[in-house]
């Protein structure tokens, strides 16, 4: 399928959206905790960031040494277009489906 | 000035930051790094530098990920400036090497895996041992008060003291905190009624309300934060509770016990876990009992100390505690604080609540667990170093084109490391399929807990880098020692020559097989030895039933024994006071000649029986009579005694005369003397015995059953049981069965040393197969060129077994007279045991010859057949 994104690839996805331009690995990480109460491993975050940036997803860029990192550069991760019409296409598809369970009414929560 | 910026930030210790950056790809490197030191310092302010270390290690092994490490194998050129060392090279060859000689390579990690997968069942054996009730949060608090009873100059250390001692200590002795008491079912089952459910139940106890308190009890539901604070209040385990309540919640339910006392629950506690020394399912309140009734209770007592008290001082403290108490003469009894921890694998009290551990069957599997690496250990070593040899050519290329010696011993030790670390994964997962095997032989659940536990993980990586660098170590300065010109030729003169080496350690690696094997053989004869053992009675055919709970049988005996009799198939029944071998409920008390002063007392253990005791279970009377019914006397009057209580007496014929139990204000006259039987298990010498009537309630019933069909006996039996007990089912266990339950401990060191065995045999198997192909391989010319002067095929297998058995034989020459000597300081503790002959030794030294002949056999049959043209062509 083209375009797939995994369960953890979306909500990577979703947080760097949500940060906008200060979206970089430990605030990524620190906004998931918040969210979902998972504990993504800043390894597993790295690979997932580079696939989606491989996939044209998210675009990045480097900068912002602090003393906290040792002076070691961030790399901070912004939405493409593709990637927001991607998360735009998942939520659509899940509403359709949402929609057409019976008994199930997403209006009323 | 940003460095000194950066130095006043916390940073993990500089060696736990060389790994990510060994491993990293370069390209994320910086970035990662970064995240992870912001992460480093986030945890170190919240929550201190161990916490951010051990978080800087998780977070470093969660960046092993395929998309993150760097290409080791690859030629990464622009690295090798970097890495004068060539590692990423050094793993390449080692895994090209592994996976060209794969025979040999698989012989090697077979070898390990074993090897190491038994290591870890053992350790995780004896790491369950010694957790023993540890896993209480205030454990190194928790102590039991225990009784050292004196009398006439013999020490009986009881587990037990009456229930009054807790709250007296508590209220007098200060740092003493808390106590409970708790008391069991002492053998006995309870049958527990919940509407139409019904079970017996063994593992019934009452206990003070403080015991959820002292111990962790895992509650998963209570009404109360302390369950059994009031009377009648009951707590029972999860596996209880699913028996009882299907579908329904178990708080508030009542539990009726043997018909007579209601219990309402109000508590569900997790099982207790195997590493405690109690195990109770469901235990009821004590506040029922009054106030005098539980001060006379026996049973077990805890108490909590404070943190800062010392036992020592309480000791002393108990000392005037008893003093002032005390109605007993002085000197008779002392009260001391053992520690809880102890209880299992320290002490070995009279009364215990379970048989307790056993020191010497831990040390027995250290030993064992150390031969088999040690084996293990040899295997590696002798199979590397002959694998060396093939790569002797590479090793003259190497140093030809400038390796240093530094770099081949990093090499070698690089791949003997690799293998090392691939075995242990595969050990542990081989070792959790294994453990359930484990559980069924010891009838303990153990927990395999390698990977959430730092200590454990820490020896294992220990175990990698010692067997690893152990096992390389000698190829490695060995082989990088060639002058590159001969090695490149080809280093075969100086193969030879170092053969002595690794013919010493297959030497030692069989003298340990022997030592396994006549140890394996020795056990199994001693446990057969026990369980065969004419034991001058038997329980075969004999049921034996407990009726401490049921009373209709217990008042209308007489009339119940006559129904039963009445049937064919049912020959003789008795009552006794306890079952043979059931010690923890025998009368224990002393006697004396008629007028005989206080000095000459003897300590004797007692039976209280009912007519037809001897017949029933088959006792031989050595002079006098047994009990009658046309003495009307002997229900009062009349003792019959062992061998050794009439030897103890000292007199020649004790035959009618005149005993007095001591203290129990009763004369009788000895009216029979029986052959020596074994009424305490086989761990115990014969002691002084008496056994007389009419005294207490007897609560065994011993029945003996007759003719082909044992079944249709039993059947009639409860029939008969159940038309006086319709309530209460019958329970019954064939005393032989019973009595060879007595030796589990025997039968689990037998177990797990005949499977260790078979593992360490197919250990040195493999490093001798691995080592015959090798040598083998070696002398094929010769061999082609012995045929072609005309040796037989026969002659040339003699020739080549010939080394190798004369290195067994050599081998267990050396192992008999340690397994001499380790065995007889085991058996030592049996008072009766079997002699070591030297057919086990025969026996073991004929075995590993037989296995020497079968794994290098094949080869050496195979070497022998070859054609002489093939092996001699290329020259």
């Amino acid at each position: 399928m083209k375009n797939y994104l995994g369960e953890f690839e979306e909500l990577v996805l979703l947080t760097v959206g949500v940060l906008g331009v200060d979206a970089y690995g430990v605030a990524i990480k620190q906004e998931m905790e918040v969210r979902t109460r998972k504990k993504p491993s800043i390894g597993a975050l790295h690979t997932t960031l580079n696939r989606l940036e491989q996939k044209g997803f998210v675009k990045s860029w480097e900068g912002g040494a602090t003393a906290a990192r040792g002076g070691r550069r961030k790399r901070f991760y912004n939405l493409t277009a593709t990637g927001k019409s991607v998360l735009q296409e998942a939520h659509t598809l899940r509403a359709q489906f949402l929609n057409d369970i019976p008994n199930l009414s997403i209006d009323n929560g | 000035m940003a460095r000194e910026q950066i130095k006043k930030e916390p940073q993990p210790p500089r060696w736990l930051q060389l790994p990510l950056r060994w491993f990293c790809t370069p390209a994320h490197l910086e970035v990662i790094e970064g995240d992870l030191l912001e992460m480093y310092n986030l945890r170190f302010s919240g929550k201190g530098r161990t916490a951010a270390n051990i978080g800087w290690i998780t977070d470093t092994v969660k960046c092993l990920r395929p998309g993150l490490i760097r290409r080791f194998l690859s030629n990464e050129r622009t690295n090798s400036n970097k890495n004068p060392m060539m590692i990423g090279n050094h793993f390449k060859v080692a895994r090209r090497n592994l996976v060209k000689h794969w025979n040999y390579s698989l012989i090697n990690i077979g070898g390990l895996v074993i090897g190491f997968a038994a290591c870890i069942v053992i350790g995780v054996f004896v790491h369950t041992e010694l957790s023993y009730d540890r896993y209480h949060t205030k454990s190194p608090r928790i102590h039991r008060l225990v009784l050292d009873l004196t009398a006439r100059g013999e020490k009986l250390p009881w587990a037990i003291a009456t229930g009054k001692w807790g709250p007296r200590m508590v209220s007098e002795i200060p740092g003493v905190i808390n106590h409970a008491a708790l008391i069991p079912n002492w053998g006995n089952k309870s049958l527990v009624e919940y509407g139409d459910k019904k079970f017996y139940e063994a593992r019934f106890g009452w206990a003070d309300s403080a015991v959820t308190e002292i111990f962790d009890f895992q509650f998963i539901t209570t009404s109360d934060p302390i369950p059994l604070r009031r009377p009648g209040a009951i707590i029972i385990s999860e596996s209880v509770a699913s028996k009882y309540f299907v579908n329904e919640d178990p708080l508030g339910k009542i539990l009726r016990r043997d018909d007579e006392t209601d219990y309402q629950v109000t508590g569900v506690f997790q099982d207790i876990p195997t590493n405690s020394h109690f195990h109770l399912d469901l235990i009821a309140s004590l506040q029922t009992a009054s106030k005098e009734e539980r001060d006379g209770y026996w049973g077990y007592s805890y108490v909590e100390l404070h943190e800062d008290t010392d036992p020592a001082a309480i000791d002393k403290a108990l000392g005037e505690l008893l003093e002032k108490y005390a109605i007993t003469k002085p000197n008779t009894a002392k009260l001391y604080l053992q520690p809880l921890t102890d209880i299992h694998l320290h002490s070995n009290l009279m009364y215990e609540f379970e048989s307790v551990g056993n020191l010497k069957t831990i040390y027995i599997m250290v030993v064992v667990g150390g031969f088999i690496l040690a084996i293990t250990c040899i295997n590696f070593i002798n199979i590397s170093t002959a694998f060396a040899m093939k790569k002797v050519n590479e090793i003259g290329i190497r140093k030809t084109l400038g390796a240093t010696r530094i770099n081949l011993i990093v090499q070698n030790l690089l791949e003997t490391l690799m293998v090392s670390a691939i075995s242990i994964v595969a050990a542990y997962l081989l070792a959790r399929l294994l453990i359930p095997g484990v559980e069924d032989i010891t009838g303990k659940s153990l927990i395999l807990t390698i990977m959430n536990n730092p200590s454990a993980l820490l020896w294992v990586a220990l175990t990698v880098v010692v067997v690893g660098v152990a096992a390389g170590a000698y190829p490695a300065f060995y082989l990088s020692g060639f002058k590159p010109g001969l090695a490149v030729k080809g280093g075969g003169a100086s193969a030879k020559s170092k053969a002595h080496f690794r013919k010493a350690l297959v030497v030692l690696q069989f003298s340990i097989s022997v030592i396994l094997i006549c140890g394996a053989l020795t056990a199994y004869q001693q446990l057969n030895f026990m369980q065969n053992k004419d034991l001058g009675m038997s329980g075969d055919q004999v049921l034996g039933v407990s009726i401490v709970y049921a009373q209709n049988i217990r008042d209308s005996y007489q009339s119940f024994k006559n129904e039963a009799l009445a049937y064919e198939g049912i020959e003789n029944i008795t009552r006794i006071s306890n079952f043979p071998m059931e010690l923890t409920s025998m009368w224990v008390g002393t006697f004396k000649l008629q007028g005989a002063s206080d000095d000459e007392v003897v300590r004797s253990k007692w039976f209280t029986v009912d007519h037809d005791f001897l017949p029933t279970l088959s006792i031989q009377l050595k002079e006098g009579r047994d009990f009658s019914k046309d003495f009307v006397t002997d229900s009062s009057r009349s003792v019959l005694m062992n061998e050794a209580a009439a030897k103890s007496l000292g007199v020649t014929n004790p035959l009618g005369s005149e005993i007095e139990l001591v203290g129990y204000d009763r004369k009788m006259e000895v009216v029979g003397i029986v052959e020596d039987f074994h009424f305490a298990s086989l761990h115990n010498e014969i002691e002084p015995l008496l056994i007389f009537m009419g005294m207490g309630d007897n609560t065994r019933l011993a029945i003996k059953l007759k003719g082909n069909n044992i079944s249709g006996a039993m059947d009639d039996l409860e029939k008969v049981w159940s038309k006086y007990e319709p309530s209460r089912p019958m329970e019954s266990q064939f005393l032989d069965s019973y009595f060879n339950e007595k030796y589990s401990n025997e039968k689990t060191i037998m177990k797990f040393i005949v499977v260790l065995t078979i593992l360490a045999i197919i250990i040195a198997g493999l490093g001798l197969y691995g080592l015959a192909a090798y040598v083998l391989q070696l002398r094929l010319k010769e061999v082609g060129l012995r045929k072609i002067l005309g040796a037989s095929n026969g002659g040339l297998l003699a020739l080549l077994t010939r080394d190798f058995v004369k290195l067994v034989l050599i081998s267990a020459l050396l192992a008999i007279p340690f397994s001499i000597v380790f065995l007889n300081s085991w058996l030592e503790e049996f008072p009766y045991r079997v002699e070591l002959g030297p057919g086990i030794f025969i026996l073991a030294v004929g075995l590993a010859v037989v296995i020497t002949m079968i794994t290098i056999g094949y080869r050496s049959l195979t070497v022998a057949n070859c054609n002489p043209v093939e092996t001699l062509r290329d020259e």
